[in-house]
């Protein structure tokens, strides 16, 4: 009878270490706590200004109640230079536009309706001025800024994250930066007037005259190893190389192209159409690349380059992202890690 | 044959007085590291070797032994030297084989005894080679996780913000959709692809309820942004929809939504943005339950949808494998679809088909985990199961259409080869474990009392049910955390159900595949069920 009992209480225990590890799934299963569906926002579309135009709704919300009744805002109305900047609790909002002569620093933040210039090593939070955005050598903007006239960031500036304009960015040398955007991106100063790209020219030649060329389809071809492509060269159709690309000075490849093991654009070539590599790209001098330029490690790009036009922007993307004074960007520009504007 | 010492029978009651036993030599012959081809030879020398077949003389003995004693008994008397008389009784026969000296173990007794239990060892052997290929298995799920934990993660396309987009045409695949229909075109419209290089086209194909009347009711709401493809005859299935539909394809991408999908603004460049590599012939992006809360197997397949997409999916994009082309929330390249002989329209699984005959003509896949939309998974097992099934026969008939190209295919890496393989057997593998169990018992039976027999065969069940198969629920588990959810692993226990269930789907459907092959039958496109509201008239 012992042994019965004892031989039951021991089949009980079992059940019940067995069982244990399933209490915690019924009552999830019979009262769900956690059911939802992964949250997708319907309106996230990845544009850079996406802050920004939030903010400005915010403020503009706030300038149109008349008695400040959403009161989540300070307003600016003294001159800057006698602000407390790292006492501001709240975002600000300033009426006018601000010109500093002492560096702002400030933690919160600023919607200006018109321009904002501040000092050498002033710091922001965040910016949106509505007007231009100067800021003097050494400064940083932490999170994100924002202007719908031009930015001019002054030498060893430093834009973490974010900065787009509506009209163009200037970069001074030795700049560093994460996220740009803006119709035209000028680094280390370049020429604003951007002469247009010269007219097709060179000797007509056919990709499927290249050493080791394997034809994909109509547009494509194939080259296992190494490619180059001989200088003032004109070629028609996309590329696949699965070692190496050289594009030979002032030659012209009107596609797309794919590369596995690093690229060099010779200086003065151009490439209508994108660049996609999973390693470097070097761009040389007064170099043009009509699509999007990506690289999963490094870009350097060199002076007086261009990439995407002013009517069609593009985008660059990089780890790291080097570019010489003189070089202009259209559209968008992301260094996953860092940008540097480098000036020897 | 060998001689096993006393010590490594289970003891009981009725030994205990014989004297201490001799300790059991360590044969020169077996090395104490195994590599994994002498271990097999072990596990067959075990499976058949030991359990040679005894004389028939000593048979009644032994089944009386059985009967008093129980199996091991009976084993043991499988084992003893025939020189023993069956006179003697039960205790002087153990004594008298512990004062046998052990003899040492050699290579001959290792191999296994194929002419007297053939089939033991061919069981054995199977059964082997199933651990193997399960614990290859459970390699590529833990490899897959931790590359997704700890790994760099590849998104090179995810930062193509501005360009010049190119001309696409969106297929939206539509059988008797009049639930959801709507809700997809307003979405696709409401996107911030650029309006004159986007042209919608609904695939209606040959349905009987509301289907055409609300296309073309968004066609009169939206003149000029919708160009509708009323399909009235021609082949059943959406892959010989599609085909028919590239005929109002304009610009070289083509972008796939099944009708219950609702894409948000930013997916269709998400999606077109990969095809700026000429090297890339189709995208696939991420697709999350809508309806994940309704039930319990909606809640299951979140996990599972989860699992596949955030992990597997990504780490193979990670690792430069083989992302697979899903058919919806995706993407080809016109000109690629071209060049590989365009849709098949007499395959299920037209995703499968389509990437690997991309892959095997040097064109790339490419994931992109951001590019997220909405989908409904089923609410009933049964459909369920159909689905699975379809799925199932559909990639099981790309395994036997491509499996010889693409492992002869010039224009594939060998990571690419070896994780495509393994993407191409996911459909067999069930199949091959429903063997495996059946082996294992079978083997259990078949040499009840040898020690070795019973010992492998229950490790290998063990390796393969817990290494194996869980390795998914190791993938599983760390989707969910990537995806900030947490409560919601407490289901995974329950995640075996579905296990279960695909395992004999899956099986049911390569049978269903067999007979079908072999009675010439053609195969039926079954349509998923939907389960939104439609919209009002």
């Amino acid at each position: 009878m012992m042994t019965t009992l004892l031989m039951l209480l021991f089949c009980v225990l079992c059940m019940a270490m067995l069982t244990l590890p399933f209490v915690p799934t019924l009552r999830e299963w019979r009262t769900p706590s956690d059911c939802s569906p992964l949250p997708i926002s319907r309106q996230h579309a990845n544009e850079i200004d996406y802050f920004a135009r939030q903010f400005r709704r915010d403020a503009i919300a706030e300038i149109g109640t008349k008695d400040g009744a959403i009161g989540n805002f300070d307003y600016l109305f003294d001159a800057p230079d006698k602000v407390n900047w790292p006492a501001m609790t709240r975002p600000l909002i300033a009426l006018r536009g601000l010109h500093a002569t002492n560096p702002i620093r400030c933690r919160q933040p600023i919607f200006v309706t018109t321009d904002l210039t501040a000092p050498r090593e002033s710091s922001l939070a965040a910016v949106l001025a509505c007007g231009e955005l100067r800021l003097g050598a050494s400064s940083e903007i932490l999170d994100w800024g924002h202007a719908d006239g031009a930015i001019e960031l002054g030498p060893s500036c430093v834009a973490l994250r974010r900065l787009s304009s509506r009209t163009a960015i200037d970069l001074a040398a030795q700049c560093c930066f994460e996220r740009l955007q803006a119709p035209v991106i000028r680094f280390g100063l370049a020429d604003p007037a951007v002469a247009p790209p010269p007219p097709l020219a060179g000797a007509r030649s056919e990709l499927r005259t290249l050493p080791g060329a394997i034809r994909r389809s109509d547009d494509l071809h194939l080259i296992r190893g190494d490619c180059s492509l001989p200088p003032g060269h004109l070629y028609k159709g996309s590329l696949v190389v699965l070692g190496h690309l050289i594009v030979g000075n002032h030659t012209t490849l009107i596609g797309d192209i794919k590369v596995r093991q690093g690229a060099i654009i010779g200086a003065g070539a151009r490439i209508i159409g994108s660049l996609i590599c999973d390693d470097r790209i070097y761009i040389l001098d007064h170099a043009s690349i009509a699509g999007p330029v990506v690289s999963e490690t490094d870009i350097v790009i060199g002076s007086g380059a261009v990439i995407g036009a002013r009517d069609a922007p593009t985008t660059i993307s990089a780890d790291n992202l080097i570019a010489g004074c003189g070089a202009v960007s259209h559209g968008a520009v992301w260094a996953r890690s860092v940008g540097v504007v480098w000036a020897p | 044959m060998p001689v096993f010492p006393r010590t490594q029978f289970p003891s009981t009651g009725r030994r205990r007085h014989v004297a201490s036993p001799p300790q059991r030599p360590q044969p020169a012959s077996m090395p104490l590291r195994l590599s994994p081809l002498l271990l097999g030879i072990a596990f067959i020398a075990s499976a058949g070797g030991v359990a040679a077949e005894p004389p028939a003389a000593r048979t009644t003995t032994v089944q009386m032994v059985a009967a008093r004693d129980g199996a091991d008994e009976a084993a043991f008397m499988l084992l003893k030297p025939p020189e023993l008389s069956r006179s003697e009784s039960g205790d002087k026969v153990l004594d008298r084989i512990e004062q046998l000296p052990p003899r040492q173990l050699g290579l001959s007794d290792l191999l296994p005894d194929v002419q007297r239990r053939p089939w033991v060892a061919m069981m054995a052997a199977l059964l082997f080679m199933i651990v193997i290929v399960m614990m290859i298995y459970a390699a590529r799920h833990v490899l897959f996780t931790l590359n997704r934990l700890f790994g760099k993660q590849r998104h090179p396309y995810i930062d193509i913000e501005c360009a010049s987009w190119p001309m696409i045409t969106v297929l939206i695949a539509a059988h008797n959709e009049e639930k959801v229909i709507a809700g997809c075109i307003e979405a696709l419209l409401d996107t911030n692809y650029p309006a004159h290089r986007l042209k919608i086209v609904p695939v209606n194909d040959r349905s009987t309820d509301r289907t055409r009347d609300i296309i073309d009711a968004c066609v009169a709401r939206f003149p000029g942004r919708i160009m509708p493809f009323h399909r009235v005859t021609g082949k059943g299935g959406k892959s010989a929809a599609l085909k028919d539909a590239l005929a109002f394809v304009e610009g070289d991408i083509v972008i796939v939504f099944d009708a219950d999908y609702v894409p948000g603004r930013g997916l269709l460049k998400q999606l077109v943005a990969p095809f700026f590599d000429p090297e890339v012939g189709a995208v696939m992006g991420r697709v999350v339950p809508m309806n994940a809360g309704a039930n319990l197997l909606t809640r299951l397949l979140d996990l599972e949808r989860a699992g596949g997409y955030q992990v597997d999916q990504q780490a193979r994009m990670n690792l430069r494998l083989m992302p697979q082309y899903g058919g919806t929330v995706g993407g080809v390249r016109r000109s690629a679809i071209t060049a590989v002989g365009g849709w098949h329209d007499d395959i299920l699984a037209e995703d499968t088909d389509m990437t690997y005959r991309l892959m095997i003509n040097g064109w790339k896949t490419v994931y992109t985990n951001r590019a997220e939309c909405y989908e409904e998974v089923p609410e009933d097992w049964s459909i369920r199961i159909r689905q699975v099934m379809r799925w199932s026969k559909g990639h099981n008939q790309v395994l036997v259409r491509y499996w010889f190209q693409f492992l002869t295919s010039p224009f594939l890496t060998l990571r690419e080869r070896i994780d495509g393989m393994l993407l191409l057997l996911v459909f067999v593998i069930p199949l091959l474990l429903l063997a495996g169990w059946f082996i294992v018992v079978a083997l259990y039976f078949a040499n009840a009392g040898a020690l070795l027999n019973r010992l492998i065969p229950a490790c290998a069940l063990m390796a393969f049910s817990t290494m194996g198969n869980f390795a998914a629920f190791f993938e599983i588990v760390m989707a969910v955390l990537l995806d900030g959810n947490r409560n919601r692993l407490r289901l995974l226990p329950l995640n075996l159900l579905c296990f279960f269930i695909s395992l004999f789907a899956i099986s049911r459907a390569c049978g269903n595949l067999f007979f079908d092959w072999l009675l010439k039958r053609e195969m039926v496109w079954d349509k998923t069920v939907r389960y939104r509201q439609p919209p009002l008239a």
